[in-house]
């Protein structure tokens, strides 16, 4: 070994001696020890030779024989380091992606990002490729042409590293890209600003990958016609009836000589909420700021659209949608009452000691005729802002309350749309009774009144409109399962509750609505508490002012005091809950993803249903069904019961697939109660790709790759005559070639030979 | 005098618009919903003829839909409770309440409830009754009688006022006892009713001093704040944040902090 050690040093004088088996100094040590050891015992063991010749003979051959050994085993191996040449090639990379389908004038990008491909290619020995959302190698240009530029995604990124990873770096001289710019992958998710320098990720695999990235601009001869709604930039998280801002980030292109304008029109949950005119001539990529006041908690789908033209490229682009969470910071509440009086007091009372709520108040405090005693310069009293609340601010308000609040004499008619528009839009509004509430008040006949759960008749003969005296309190078989009307958890409990209160009087003429429902009557029928749902808004009538007398009950008995004064605020505080649509009321509820669902990503959602004293309800089944929302084509899951009931805990999971991309609405519901039960929830499930919504092809991330790489950008006319496409001449380092010298036949030989001249000595020599 | 013929004209206007009302269906409540007012029946007096004048002037300045005929109740009797607002006047020693009537009070009092203490005495305050209700109110709170700043609401609750008048002018200050963070006893030392009291015929019963009608109508207009505070409590002072709030509600603006004294129930 050491020989040929010796004879491998002179042939390949750069190379060098490894040792395979690299031990630390304990076993080094160990084995010398052992060896010295072994030597000894034969030392001691060829002492009976009395000729000193052949002993030495024999204790050289055997020490000659253990290092020989000891050689094999730390298995000694030359490893020779001669330089050589290696071929190195250019990787063209064809981008394939959806966008390359498109074109101006009918000519797809496709087709000349072939002729550059082929440009490329002739006469070059290079290595093909083509890249969407991954880099495929292709065999060459008749495999180009069967190919289809279908890829829903573009990525830059993804494609330079793996194209590191295929091939080893040193063969790798140049990359070409031919692309028309547009990704969608995590370059532009980094960068939004397709201007903006390259960010320290992806510098860094530029770097790695150590060669000129230059690429081949496939532009349109001019721009192509479309109209393409790219974002939503807006907060995912508002809050009620507070306004937020939105901003849609529009690109419209080929319409410069146009001097009209389009609508753009953000929608939440489907019902359009903002419209702009947008002019079509102006910058090609523009935001539009928006104002948005979202009215209800829960989560929310926004959609930006804009009305498509006849001659666009794609209409696939021109709408998009993003997700939205609302919460309630706190509930505002308009109070207008007709006169001071312990009614209005006590409820401001309640209302003042609730820290989530928002109060403004507005009391009528003169009547009429009183003006001839009371001076204006000496009161602190301040004129009624009707046009002020009702034109300029109703919509910042959560609820409005009408407390036993007249019809004429502030001019409420002028504001009907107002005030229609404020509860059919999502509001919500109580009605307070009272001598100059409801049919006594002027509200018959009025628009006001139908949006009341309650219908109103004229008044006839004596009838004032309200009637004094103590009125029994009986529960409707609505009113026992409703939640408003929930003073006990306990059915029997809720049904005593209610007996054992009374109102004082009540408001006449008041049949039950149509699509109201009665909760509360008098023991001869006559409606007190009604609630009702109004458009999109709701509204609840409690047809008396001698609610107070709860609230200040007329018995020294502390204990029904104390508990008087308890329903009287648990009542008011489910009336708003269920008029503010809070969902800790509901009987059945949907807890849906706030945030936009990939497309193909089951969608899960979590139903659950509570009894009427908020206990979780087991062994309910649900009706499932989704709707798109409108303006969005696409099939809609039909109802269909769900296989699973709620479980103890009153929930089940939904998981629903196949959802088409778009804006949906989740409706649910069962029976509860012996009345069906309602939940929705907004789902929207995101585009495959943003590659739809990209149209104008963009130099500036090439440039920007050619930039960081040192590469070039070429324009797709003619390619050929710049790219440097020859083949290098690799200024290579070759790796180690290692031989093993251990492991040779002659080294077997060589021991054998040892042991057999030391057995043959020994034994003619006289030992065993 | 100047002001002589306005208010001539003024007693004639009241008294046939009360005849009026008195006479033309009333739409008055039922004793449990309109405002009335009850006179604690201790010590003796009877107020009814006053604060009848007291209430027919509320309902002819305000829109308060307020019953006619106060009526007296005992402090023990649960009838109380019927009557959310209270008064309690006196010139003489108004001895001791039973235990009975001391919780019913601070029960009263506690829960929302409102009382108006006047000291009727004639040509000044009554020193006993003074006493008398000071110890009595101990009882029913700890906490003492105490100055009611003439920024307070009460002060607004209607018309402006700079103290606090009734058939005299010698004491300057309202006093009050907190209950939670409203005033849920107001004392006036002034004999408020006794700037009320009518004959039988219209005539007002009693002198004014020193300061005559001028002081007798700011007598009805403290009788007009007390009333609209114990229904509206801090109102008005909202009203000095509501056209902030407004402009808040349309925009981003950050509301500034609360400056008006919470008026809430304990």
């Amino acid at each position: 070994m050491i020989a040929w050690a010796g004879l491998f040093a002179v042939a390949d004088p750069t190379g060098r001696l490894e040792w395979a088996l690299r031990w630390s100094w304990a076993p080094r040590l160990a084995v010398i020890v052992l060896a010295l050891g072994i030597l000894g015992l034969a030392w001691l063991n060829l002492r009976q030779l009395s000729v000193p010749r052949r002993r030495y003979t024999l204790l050289g051959l055997r020490a000659l024989l253990l290092v020989s050994l000891l050689l094999v085993l730390l298995q000694p191996t030359w490893v020779s380091q001669s330089p050589r040449t290696v071929a190195r090639r250019v990787a063209v990379v064809v981008d394939r992606s959806l966008s390359m389908a498109r074109g101006a004038n009918g000519e797809r990008r496709w087709e000349r990002a072939r002729v550059a491909a082929k440009q490329l290619t002739t006469g070059h020995s290079v290595s093909l490729f083509t890249l969407a959302d991954d880099l495929q190698p292709v065999t060459g240009m008749e495999a180009l042409a069967r190919t289809n530029p279908d890829g829903a995604a573009t990525d830059f990124l993804a494609a330079l590293a793996e194209l590191g990873e295929r091939r080893r770096l040193t063969d790798l001289a140049a990359v070409v890209l031919i692309s028309d710019g547009l990704d969608t992958g995590r370059l532009r998710a980094r960068n939004p600003a397709v201007e903006s320098p390259l960010d320290e990720e992806s510098n860094a695999l530029v770097e790695h990958l150590g060669v000129p990235i230059h690429s081949v601009f496939v532009g349109d001869p001019k721009p192509a016609r479309d109209l393409a709604v790219s974002a939503i930039r807006a907060s995912s998280f508002a809050f009620t009836r507070t306004f937020m801002p939105v901003a849609v980030d529009v690109e419209i292109s080929g319409y410069a000589e146009r001097s009209d304008s389009l609508a753009l029109v953000l929608s939440d949950n489907g019902k359009p909420v903002v419209t702009r005119q947008v002019p079509l001539a102006g910058p090609g990529r523009r935001t539009i700021d928006l104002e948005f006041q979202p009215l209800h908690v829960g989560p929310h789908v926004l959609e930006a659209s804009i009305v498509p033209l006849p001659d666009e490229l794609t209409e696939t682009n021109n709408r998009t949608w993003a997700g939205l969470r609302v919460v309630r910071d706190r509930v505002r509440v308009l109070h207008l009452a007709g006169h001071p009086s312990w009614d209005s007091r006590f409820l401001r009372t309640h209302l003042r000691g609730n820290p989530a709520v928002d109060l403004v108040s507005f009391y009528v405090m003169v009547g009429q005729g009183s003006g001839a005693y009371v001076s204006a310069d000496d009161t602190t009293l301040i004129p009624f802002p009707t046009r002020e609340i009702f034109e300029e601010s109703l919509s910042s308000f959560d609820l409005l309350i009408f407390q036993d609040f007249p019809f004429g004499p502030f001019q409420i008619d002028q504001y009907l749309p107002q005030l229609r528009n404020y509860v059919t839009g999502g509001g919500a509004f109580l009605v307070l009774g009272g001598r100059q509430a409801l049919s006594g008040g002027g509200y018959y006949g009025t628009g006001l009144a139908d949006w009341l759960p309650l219908r109103l008749q004229p008044l006839t003969g004596d009838d004032v409109g309200y009637l004094d005296g103590p009125l029994p309190l009986r529960l409707t078989p609505a009113g026992e399962t409703h939640p408003v009307a929930r003073l006990a958890g306990d059915p029997e409990a809720n049904r005593e509750a209610w007996g054992r209160n009374a109102f004082q009087g009540r408001n006449t003429a008041l049949l039950p609505g149509e699509t109201g429902l009665v909760l509360v009557t008098d023991a001869a029928g006559h409606p007190l508490v009604a609630v009702g749902e109004a458009g999109s808004g709701r509204s609840a009538v409690v047809a008396t002012d001698s609610l107070w007398t709860w609230a200040f009950p007329a018995t020294a008995a502390e204990t029904t005091r104390d508990r008087s004064r308890t329903e009287y605020h648990r009542l008011l505080d489910q009336l708003m809950a269920w008029l503010l649509r809070d969902p800790e009321v509901d009987a059945l509820r949907v807890d849906a993803p706030g945030d936009p669902v990939p497309f193909g990503t089951p969608v899960r959602l979590q139903v659950t249903a509570v009894g009427a004293a908020g206990e979780p309800l087991a062994g309910v089944t649900v009706q499932v069904a989704v709707e798109p929302m409108a303006q969005v084509p696409g099939p809609a899951v039909p109802r269909q019961p769900w296989p699973e009931p709620t479980d103890v805990r009153g929930a089940v999971t939904l998981q629903i697939s196949d959802l088409t991309p778009g804006p949906h609405r989740l409706v649910v519901e069962a029976l509860i109660g012996g009345r069906v039960e309602q939940a929705t929830a907004p789902l929207v499930v995101l585009p495959p790709s943003g590659e739809a919504s990209l149209i104008q092809p963009s130099d500036a991330l090439l440039r920007s790759l050619a930039k960081a790489s040192g590469g070039q950008v070429w324009q797709a006319r003619a390619p050929a005559e710049g790219v440097p496409m020859g083949l290098r001449d690799g200024l290579d380092f070759a790796d180690g070639v290692y031989t093993d010298l251990w492991s040779r036949p002659e080294v077997l030989l060589w021991l054998v030979a040892l042991m057999g001249l030391e057995w043959a000595l020994r034994r003619r020599w006289g030992l065993a | 005098m100047p002001l002589a013929r306005p208010f001539m004209l003024r007693r004639l206007l009241f008294a046939t618009t009360a005849l009026g009302l008195l006479f033309a269906a009333p739409t008055v409540h039922a004793q449990a919903i309109a405002l009335k007012i009850a006179w604690l029946k201790v010590g003796g007096a009877d107020q009814g003829s006053e604060l009848t004048a007291w209430a027919q002037e509320i309902r002819l300045r305000t829109s308060i839909d307020i019953a006619p005929n106060p009526v007296g109740v005992r402090p023990e009797d649960p009838t109380i409770f019927q009557y959310p607002l209270l008064y309690w006047g006196g010139d003489r020693n108004p001895g001791k309440l039973t235990p009975e009537a001391v919780v019913h009070l601070r029960q009263h009092l506690s829960t929302g409830g409102t009382l108006i203490i006047d000291n009727t005495g004639k040509a000044e305050a009554s020193q006993v009754f003074d006493a008398g209700v000071r110890r009595e109110l101990q009882r029913i709170f700890p906490q003492p009688l105490q100055r009611v700043p003439p920024s307070h609401v009460v002060f607004r609750s209607f018309y402006r006022l700079d103290r606090p008048v009734g058939r005299r002018a010698d004491s300057h200050d309202l006093e009050g006892l907190r209950v939670g963070a409203h005033f849920a006893v107001l004392y006036t030392r002034n004999d408020l009713a006794g700037a009320f009291a009518r004959l039988p015929f219209g005539g007002f019963a009693l002198t004014v001093v020193p300061g005559g009608e001028n002081q007798r109508e700011q007598a009805f207009r403290l009788g007009v704040n007390l009333v609209m505070y114990a229904l509206c409590l801090d109102y008005k002072d909202d009203h000095t944040h509501v056209m902030q709030l407004l402009r808040y509600r349309r925009g981003t603006q950050v509301p500034s902090a609360h400056t008006a004294p919470e008026e809430e129930e304990p």
